[in-house]
């Protein structure tokens, strides 16, 4: 069947079996910086945003998406660059693979509450998990972009 | 790996319960949150996401939900801030991550009444209904003790407002894990109703206590001698996320607790 | 301009934050055939029949392969340089299986759900046996595990299969039963500690496709692509020099990649169809078969004086190492090697360990392997000597560890797999960790406990720990350096960076000594093609062995640039000062880099300037730390938080002091994941249970407090600018600081790991 999504600001028609995962439509189309980690909706790695609010796209249907906008790090190149430095400051992009999920995640915190605290940092990531930093390095790196005091 | 041949997303209720009935093998999809975990093989997957069922609705004396509302759209309503459904708000914004809140449904945990469910558990003490198309409301106890055929669509549930307290507990070992025990209390004019979930089965309400505590005067000693009985009369069970030993006794230390905080 | 202990930002990091290709699945070609195996339902079993008609037929299938498409060789999986010490055990297909998860067939098709249809039409008949699956029962148990005549070690390591056993091992300095029976007070514990997943992010993958030249590239997420490259040549009978491996980036490895998993029935796939192929381990593959942390039993026994002075340490181990001995003898060593030299007072040391095959997941390399265990037990044990001496755990520390100039008869006796190395602790700071340690987490006012509320108590507890830097006399890596015109250099490297930054902090070393700013230095590793031998990333090597290759190349390559400088000004090599990038000659003369090097490309005295260096180290200086945990027990449910960890670590100089620092917080966390929530849960036939990330919990930012670490910069002569490793170290620690915390808080003595809620509410003391 024929989709057709907003993707990152463009629009695109796909074709894709009904039962394709919409991580595995994004990686096929070339958007490389959605992984996979678990397929269980357990780890957070495959976190797109869709209309703007994170979903976990090995858990969601592509054909679900018909019509919406999904938007991945490929769509937000400037705000990831800038997220990516200040994580590369404190040194938590360990392996990377969480990384883009990470950022996905805190543009979408950034741009959903003002004046965040560090209890809103955990809050809102907490369903990214990392298995390389420790969390430690990221949330310094996150509060200092969101210039929260810790 | 699920396997689906067909997708179909019809524009009303209407058209999705025609084509849900149209083979045995047809299905409805809600948040498809758990598709990966299941290998079934399915004809025609049927997207209730354009039917309008995503609404939380306040009447005066009722709140309506449509069967496609996300935990999320739960959690940022401000219909759900009134003490009593704050609570369920409350238990929602514990589970998971936002992702996972803003797919999984209403629909898509009670009709297939997920046993680790904190949204069944924290409902079943209010005076909640479970609307099926083309049926008549059921109680939401009542209808979680069937079990659903996938034939029928989940409208909406509706939740009648009334007075009265109260209060949500569950029990996970780590914060991304589902409860290892869920329960819940509410009163109304000293009518108190107990439900105890995640027992790993769904919840049940524990009638005896209910009975027992429900009229009279209530002090520690009572609570006490309530959770006693309730912990008597659940069944709980042992599996991979506990024993049923270790169950039966964080019902009884979640459910003091609860009932304290609802009868100060 | 100093690049060591410079926060340098890892050199992958704007790549990995925008998305940018770089991991096997990313890099795989177009097209590949996609891989499935068929793997046992059953725990121990033997193939009767296997009948594939069915699935070659599918369209689209493309092959299916079984026992006889492999040749009939027998090998370790391990990733350890040759010979192996691992039993060479397994065949690529064999008709044994002897695990739930063991592969059976290989299905290779143009789509990933063709090939999963197809697995399900293979038809097999099994005949099942009666298995093992309690470890405590392997040992001499009437079912044999591995049968078969082919089975062998490639040395004496303890081996003897029809007893189930994979390894043994067993060492004793003194006469510690005549020790023992002086000493004025004995304790006597056993202590369990579990299987554990290393749930790295990316799971296992690796591609197969003939180049250009019908040469065969693996793509592979290795954490040992030259071991790869051999073990791959030996099993598909291939030959080595039409062989490549490399390893792209990769997500997380924690030692669960330090073998060899799916490549050989990828390359296999390749060879037989001449087509590319991908195997991409789905979640619940990883959990199943790969392989997870030696679970062990281990029976400690301490002898001191009534003054606190151990005089007698026994050791008596039991390890799991499934149904594939990969690893066995070294786990099992270094639960001993990397634990027991703490104490050093004690003068009677012995150890005696057995490693069981059972018909459980296979059991393999993790992060700190064996050391975490053996500390768990150790530094448990030493808690309850301070307790029945009423001594506080510090001061028993104290007076009882080893202390730098000091030796211990342990590095001399246990190494790994073989004999160690006799070694004199040239840094070791561990009483500055335990004081600074002390003071982050305030110990002296929260020891031992606080009552916070009716139903709640806040402890603490603590627990040294050393680990090692490569293996001494055993490993070897090298570096080479090329230099380019413009001036800046191309470092080739075989260390392999698994997300910790290596290729980073190895480039930092190359800029240090070369005296130019990082960024000059292209980093280019892991490719057994185009890099040097580096026996890969483990034992905490990459640091201190291919850090001091790094640095051995940069100086050759110095020493070059100055002999091309001396021949450009005609001087005398004794004329020339090499400073800052810029070369010095007689008569205030002076040339830059980019300078000499522009000429020596294209005009005059024509030359490449390169440089390869290799290193051996010949000792293997240890990392040491101190870690003190705050936790708060909840006495109604029995749930344990960890409030605050505080670890001060010697690492040497840290190279990057943010990514050492990264590193330490990230072992910490698996480390209070292997205390309070990590279980791999299997049935009693064997079957895996907690198969998926919704079964298995590793910890989330909200399963743990406060995370605190400093270093204690002392200077390893021996390492590359007075480095150790910093890898593994941090792991060690809080399983025993939590269990000793706990036992502060509550009086109850937890001996085996993970400590669960129930394992609070349904404490039964046992009685010695």
């Amino acid at each position: 069947m024929i989709i057709k999504i907003n993707l990152n600001n463009i629009s695109k028609e796909l074709l894709i079996s009904p039962d394709d995962t919409l991580l595995d439509v994004l990686r096929k189309t070339g958007c490389l910086s959605v992984k996979k980690g678990c397929e269980s909706s357990s780890c957070g790695v495959c976190t797109v945003l869709l209309d703007g609010t994170p979903i976990l796209s090995c858990s969601y249907l592509a054909a679900k998406a018909d019509g919406h906008s999904v938007t991945t790090v490929e769509g937000i190149a400037e705000q990831a660059r800038e997220i990516g430095e200040f994580i590369a400051a404190q040194g938590a992009d360990q392996c990377g693979f969480c990384l883009p999920s990470l950022i996905i995640s805190t543009y979408y915190l950034k741009n959903t509450i003002g004046n965040p605290t560090l209890k809103d940092i955990k809050q809102v990531l907490q369903a990214n998990l990392c298995r390389c930093s420790g969390y430690e390095s990221q949330e310094a790196a996150v509060a200092r972009y969101l210039g929260v005091k810790i | 790996m699920m396997r689906i041949k067909e997708y179909l997303k019809p524009e009303n209720l209407d058209k999705a319960y025609t084509a849900l009935k149209a083979s045995p093998n047809n299905e409805i999809i809600a948040g498809a949150l758990f598709i990966r975990l299941t290998s079934k093989e399915i004809n025609t997957a049927i997207d209730l996401s354009e039917c309008g069922l995503r609404f939380i609705n306040e009447h005066k004396d009722r709140v309506e939900v449509g069967a496609m509302t996300s935990y999320l759209d739960i959690i940022q309503s401000d219909c759900f801030d009134t003490p009593v459904l704050k609570t369920v708000k409350d238990a929602l914004s514990e589970i998971m991550g936002i992702a996972f809140q803003n797919m999984a449904t209403v629909g898509g945990t009670i009709y297939p009444a997920y046993p680790f469910s904190d949204l069944i558990t924290v409902l079943m003490p209010l005076n909640c209904w479970v609307k099926l198309y083309k049926k008549d409301p059921v109680r939401l106890s009542e209808f979680i003790e069937k079990k659903q055929d996938g034939r029928e669509i989940l409208e909406k549930i509706i939740i009648l407002k009334g007075s009265g307290k109260n209060a949500f507990r569950s029990f996970r070992k780590t914060s991304q894990d589902f409860s290892v025990l869920n329960l819940s209390v509410a009163v109304e004019h000293g009518d108190c109703k107990i439900a105890v979930g995640a027992r790993p089965s769904v919840a049940q309400y524990a009638k005896s206590a209910m009975q027992f505590i429900s009229g009279g005067k209530v002090n520690e000693s009572i609570i006490e001698k309530t959770a006693e009985i309730a912990c008597q009369e659940i069944s709980f069970f042992s599996d991979i996320k506990a024993s049923q030993q270790y169950r039966k006794h964080i019902c009884n230390v979640l459910l003091k607790d609860a009932l304290r905080e609802v009868f100060v | 301009m100093k690049q060591v202990r410079l926060s340098v930002p890892k050199i992958d990091s704007s790549g990995l934050a925008m998305g940018k290709a770089a991991y096997v699945d990313d890099l795989a070609p177009q097209n590949t055939l996609i891989v499935k195996i068929l793997r046992s339902p059953y725990s121990y079993a033997k193939v009767q029949k296997i009948d594939t008609s069915v699935a070659e037929n599918v369209e689209g299938v493309v092959c299916v392969l079984t026992k006889k498409d492999f040749p009939r060789k027998i090998f370790t999986r391990a990733g350890q340089g040759e010979p192996e010490p691992s039993p060479y055990d397994k065949f690529a297909l064999d008709d044994y299986v002897r695990y739930i998860g063991d592969e059976v067939a290989v299905v290779a098709a143009h789509d990933e759900k063709i090939a999963e249809a197809a697995l399900k039409l293979i038809k097999v008949e099994y005949e099942k046996f009666e298995s093992i699956n309690d470890f405590e029962k392997a040992y001499e148990s009437k079912v044999v595990i591995h049968p078969e005549e082919e089975a062998h070690p490639t040395f004496d390591i303890g081996y003897d299969a029809k007893k189930n056993l994979a390894a043994s091992y067993n060492m004793s300095t003194d006469d510690v039963e005549k020790e023992l029976s002086r000493s004025q007070i004995i304790v006597h514990s056993t202590y369990y500690t579990q299987a554990q997943a290393h749930v790295m992010m990316e799971p296992h993958a690796c591609a197969t496709y003939f180049d250009y030249q019908g040469r065969l590239t693996v793509l592979s997420t290795t954490q040992t692509p030259f071991h790869v490259r051999r073990i791959l040549s030996r099993v598909l009978e291939y030959p080595m020099h039409k062989i490549r491996v490399i390893k792209p980036r990769i997500g997380g490895g924690f030692g669960g990649k330090q073998a060899i998993h799916g490549e050989v029935y990828c390359a296999a796939v390749t060879i037989k169809t001449g087509l590319p192929a991908k195997l991409v381990y789905t979640r619940r593959e990883v959990f199943q078969a790969t392989y997870t942390r030696h679970p062990m039993r281990i029976d400690v026994t301490i002898g001191a004086g009534k003054n606190g002075i151990i005089n007698a340490i026994d050791f008596k181990i039991l390890s799991d190492t499934g149904a594939y001995g990969e690893h066995a003898l070294t786990v099992l060593m270094v639960a001993g090697s990397k634990v027991l030299p703490l104490y050093n007072k004690a003068s009677a040391v012995s150890f005696d360990g057995k490693v069981v095959y059972t018909n459980n997941t296979p059991a393999g390399a993790y992060r700190g392997y064996g050391a975490v265990q053996g500390n768990f037990a150790l530094e448990s044990a030493v808690d309850e000597l301070a307790q029945k001496l009423g001594m506080d755990p510090v001061e028993i520390r104290k007076i009882n560890m080893i202390k730098q100039g000091e030796t211990s008869p342990i590095f001399r006796i246990m190494g790994e797999g073989r004999e160690g190395t006799d070694t004199i602790i040239n840094s070791c700071k561990l009483d500055y960790c335990i004081s600074r340690g002390m003071e982050l987490i305030r110990w002296k006012e929260k020891y031992p406990c606080r009552k916070i509320s009716a139903n709640k108590v806040r402890s603490v507890g603590m627990a040294i720990a050393m680990q090692g830097s490569a293996i001494a006399n055993y490993d070897m890596a090298s570096a080479a350096i090329k230099l380019n015109d413009d001036g800046f250099f191309n470092l080739t490297i075989g260390a392999t960076d698994l997300g910790t930054g290596s290729d980073t902090i190895l480039a930092q070393i190359a800029a240090d000594e070369l005296e130019v700013p990082t960024e000059k230095i292209i980093v280019y590793s892991s490719d057994t093609d185009l890099t040097p031998f580096d026996k890969g990333a483990y034992a905490s090597s990459t640091t201190y062995a291919s850090g001091n290759a790094v640095k051995k190349a940069a100086e050759k390559i110095k020493e070059s640039i100055m002999a091309k400088a001396a021949e450009y000004f005609k001087c005398g090599i004794s004329q020339i000062k090499y400073c800052e990038g810029v070369v010095y000659g007689p008569d205030n003369r002076q040339i830059t880099l980019k300078e000499l090097s522009t000429i020596i490309y294209y005009s005059g005295s024509q030359e490449q300037i390169y440089s390869c260096a290799s290193y051996v180290p010949t000792v293997s200086p240890p990392p040491y730390m101190a870690g003190f945990v705050e936790v708060e027990t909840d006495l109604l449910t029995g749930k344990v938080e960890v409030i605050e960890y505080v670890a001060v670590v010697d690492c040497g100089t840290p190279i990057n002091p943010n990514l050492a620092k990264v590193q330490v917080e990230g072992a910490l966390v698996q480390g209070i994941g292997m205390a309070l929530y990590e279980q791999v849960i299997k049935s009693r036939s064997g079957k895996l249970l907690s198969d998926s990330m919704m079964t298995y919990h590793i910890p989330s930012r909200k399963d743990i407090g406060k995370i605190t670490v400093e270093f204690a910069e002392s200077y390893e002569p021996s390492g590359p600018f007075g480095a150790k490793s910093v890898g593994e170290i941090g792991i060690d620690t809080p399983p025993a600081a939590i269990a000793n915390a706990i036992f502060n808080g509550t009086g109850k003595r937890i001996r085996k790991l993970p400590i669960t809620p129930e394992d609070i509410i349904f404490f039964k003391e046992k009685h010695e």
